[in-house]
C-alpha cells in the first residue's frame, strides 16, 4: 500500500499506525535474513513512535503529513542516541549526539523510522558490496546487487519493508539503486534539502533525497524533506518545494531533450547496454505521444563527467574523512603515541574502497598534481555548467538512462574499481552541476531486471522532474 | 604510493600497495582525458551554488550535550577526549627515521607518477 494510502487510512481511523507497523515488521523479520537491507532494525523505537501516533489520532489531535508511515533511513544520516555506522568499522560503537535535520522533520511529520539501512562504506560505491557488514541483495534476484550506495534503502522499499526510504546521492547513489530495484529515486537540487547530520563524503556533491515505490510517494517525501535550514550554510534560503502540485500537469508542450552523449547517440559514452538504450528510447516516444516536444541535444562535456567526478569526490573525501582519527568517534586501535594510534585506527577501521578513494584524493590534491588533476576537474565542472545552461535555454528537461546496465551479479565488479565507477556515468552530471534528477522505472532489460530512466532539470526546477516521471510511470503501467 | 599513504595516515601491506597501485593506475589512466584537456582560462567551479557568507543572530543557543559527545568517544578523562602521548623518546627517534625515509619515498612516489603518466600515452 502506498504511503499516501497509509496516511489517509490512519487519519480516517480505519487502521492504526501500530497495525501498519506490525505488518511491515513482519515483512522485515521474514525477508531481512535473505536481503540484509538494514544495519539496524529500530523496532522498539518504531513501536513507541507508532503508539504516539495512535494516541494523537484517538485524542483527535492533528496528525503530521506522514503520520504512521514506516520509513527506512540510510545509515549515514545521524540519529541521536542510535548507532550511525556508515557501514564502516571506524564508527563502531558511535552514537551521534544530535539528529539530522531530515530526521527531525520526519519525526515532526509523524513518520515511523523502522531502521538504518545498509550502504557502501561512507557511501563510496555503486553496489552496496563495500559495506563492513556484508552486502545487501536485490529483492528481484538475490544473486544480484541492489545498486548503491543507497542499496539498503532501495531494497527496503522494493521488498515492502518500508513505504518510503531516505538516501543520499553524491554521484548517483539514490538514482542508480532505485533503477536497479525497480523503484523511484530522486536527487534534489543541491541546497534544497538540508545536509545537517548527513555524514560528509563529498560536501559539494552530497544531497539527501527520497526513494519510494511510486512517483507520488516520492513527491510527498520530497516536499517534506526539502526547505531551508539555518543549520546548513549551503541551504537555499527561500526555497519552497512543491513537487506534489506538479504530479498532474502532464507534458503537453513540454520541451524534452535527449542527451546524445549519455544515450547511445553520436559521441556517446561506451558501455550502454542496448536494452537500456531501447527502454530510454521507448520512454522518449511515450513522452512524445503524451504531447512533449522532443529533440536530441548535445552536451559534449558530459563524457568528461566521470573523470571530473573521480577527482573531485575523492579529493573532498580525503579531507572530510581526515576527522576519523580515533579521538572523537567510535573505534580506536591503541598505540604508543597519538600519531601511531591515528594510523593504526584508520588502517583497521577503513575498508579497501575508502582507502582507495582517500589515496586517490590525497594524490590529486598533492603538491605538483593539484593543477593537473583537481584544478582541471573544477574547470570541467564550469564547462558542464555552461553547456547545460545553454541546452536548458531550449529545453525544459533532459532524458538519459539512469545506469548503463541493469543490476549486475554480486562479486562481478568488486575486483576492478574502474568497472564499478563507470556505473555512475549518466548520474554524475547532475551532481557536478547541482541540478535535480529523478530515476523512474521504465520496463525491463533483456535479463528481465528493472530499467530506470533519468529525468534531469535545471537547478531549483525539482518539481518538473516529478511531473515528467509521473507521465512515464503512467505510460509504463 | 607509500608517500601518499603516509600523507593519508594509512599503513598499507605490501600486497595492498601492489593491488592499489594497479587499481589506482587504471583510474589515473581514465582521468587522463581531463589531464590532457586544454581548458584555457575557464574559471574553476568548486561548488554548484554560489556560496555567500551566512550570518546568524549573535545570541546564546544550547550546545551539544557534553556527556553525549564524550560518551561517543573511545577514551575520555576529566571531561575531555583522552589520547596517547603526543611524543615519547622512542617516537621522537621514529619520527626522525620517518623523515629520513620520507626523502627516499618522495623520489619513489615521483617515479610512480612518471610511470602513470607514461602509461597514459
Amino acid at each position: 500500500m502506498s504511503a499516501r494510502a497509509l496516511v489517509s487510512e490512519i487519519a480516517a481511523g480505519r487502521r492504526s499506525a501500530s497495525e501498519v507497523l506490525e505488518e511491515h515488521l513482519a515483512h522485515i523479520y521474514a525477508g531481512e535474513p535473505q536481503l540484509h537491507a538494514f544495519n539496524l532494525i529500530t523496532d522498539e523505537l518504531a513501536r513507541a513512535s507508532a503508539a504516539a501516533v495512535d494516541i494523537a489520532a484517538k485524542a483527535g489531535r492533528p496528525l503530521g503529513p506522514l503520520a504512521g508511515v514506516p520509513v527506512a533511513l540510510k545509515d549515514n544520516i545521524c540519529t541521536r542516541g542510535i548507532p550511525t555506522t556508515c557501514s564502516s568499522r571506524i564508527l563502531d560503537g558511535w552514537c551521534p549526539p544530535y539528529d539530522a535535520t531530515v530526521v527531525s522533520r520526519l519525526a515532526a511529520a509523524g513518520a515511523v523510522i523502522v531502521g538504518k539501512t545498509n550502504l557502501d562504506e561512507f557511501a563510496m560505491g555503486s553496489s552496496t558490496e563495500n559495506s563492513a557488514f556484508g552486502p545487501t541483495r536485490n529483492p528481484h534476484d538475490l544473486t544480484r546487487v541492489p545498486g548503491g550506495s543507497s542499496g539498503g534503502s532501495a531494497a527496503a522499499v522494493a521488498a515492502g519493508f518500508a513505504a518510503l526510504a531516505v538516501g543520499s546521492d553524491t554521484g548517483g547513489s539514490i538514482r542508480q539503486p532505485a533503477a536497479f530495484c525497480g523503484i523511484v529515486g530522486m536527487k534534489p537540487t543541491y541546497g534544497t534539502v538540508s545536509r545537517f547530520g548527513l555524514v560528509a563524503f563529498a560536501s559539494s556533491l552530497d544531497q539527501i533525497g527520497p526513494l519510494a515505490a511510486d512517483v507520488a510517494d516520492a513527491a510527498l517525501l520530497y516536499d517534506l524533506l526539502a526547505g531551508p535550514d539555518p543549520a546548513d550554510s549551503t541551504s537555499i534560503r527561500d526555497f519552497v518545494p512543491n513537487a506534489v502540485n506538479h504530479l498532474d500537469r502532464g507534458v503537453d508542450g513540454l520541451r524534452v531533450g535527449v542527451v546524445a552523449e549519455l544515450s547511445g547517440g553520436p559521441g556517446s559514452v561506451q558501455g550502454l547496454a542496448p536494452c537500456v538504450v531501447g527502454r530510454t528510447t521507448d520512454a522518449v516516444e511515450a513522452l512524445s505521444a503524451a504531447g512533449a516536444d522532443v529533440r536530441v541535444v548535445s552536451v559534449p562535456s558530459a563524457v568528461l563527467g566521470l573523470s571530473a567526478y573521480y577527482l573531485v569526490a575523492p579529493a573532498e573525501a580525503s579531507s572530510n574523512l581526515a576527522r576519523y582519527d580515533g579521538v572523537r568517534h567510535g573505534l580506536r586501535v591503541d598505540a604508543a603515541t597519538t600519531a601511531k594510534m591515528n594510523i593504526a585506527t584508520r588502517t583497521l577501521g577503513f575498508g579497501d574502497e575508502v582507502k582507495r578513494r582517500i589515496m586517490l584524493g590525497t594524490y590529486a590534491l598533492s603538491a605538483g598534481y593539484y593543477d593537473a588533476f583537481y584544478g582541471k576537474a573544477l574547470k570541467v565542472r564550469t564547462m558542464m555548467l555552461r553547456e547545460f545552461a545553454s541546452v536548458y535555454d531550449n529545453v525544459d528537461v533532459l532524458v538519459t538512462p539512469t545506469a548503463p546496465t541493469s543490476a549486475f551479479a554480486l562479486g562481478e565488479r568488486t575486483a576492478d574499481p574502474m568497472k564499478m565507477y563507470v556505473n555512475d556515468v549518466c548520474t554524475i552530471p547532475a551532481n557536478l552541476t547541482g541540478h535535480p534528477a529523478i530515476s523512474v522505472p521504465f520496463g525491463t532489460a533483456a535479463d528481465n531486471m528493472p530499467v530506470g530512466v533519468q529525468i534531469m532539470a535545471p537547478a531549483l526546477h525539482d518539481g518538473v522532474t516529478f511531473q515528467v516521471a509521473a507521465v512515464l510511470e503512467k505510460a509504463a503501467s | 604510493m607509500i608517500h601518499v599513504a603516509r600523507l593519508a595516515r594509512l599503513d598499507l601491506t605490501t600486497e595492498e600497495i601492489d593491488r592499489f597501485t594497479a587499481q589506482l593506475s587504471d583510474v589515473l589512466n581514465h582521468v587522463s582525458d581531463i589531464e590532457a584537456l586544454d581548458v584555457g582560462d575557464i574559471p574553476p567551479t568548486s561548488h554548484p551554488v554560489a556560496l555567500v557568507n551566512v550570518f546568524r543572530l549573535d545570541e546564546l543557543r544550547p550546545s551539544l550535550n557534553h556527556d553525549e559527545v564524550l560518551n561517543a568517544a573511545p577514551a575520555v578523562e576529566n571531561g575531555r577526549f583522552r589520547v596517547p602521548p603526543i611524543l615519547d623518546d622512542k617516537a621522537a627517534n621514529d619520527d626522525k627515521a620517518a623523515q629520513d625515509r620520507a626523502g627516499q619515498d618522495k623520489a619513489a612516489s615521483q617515479d610512480m607518477a612518471v610511470q602513470d603518466r607514461a602509461s597514459d600515452r
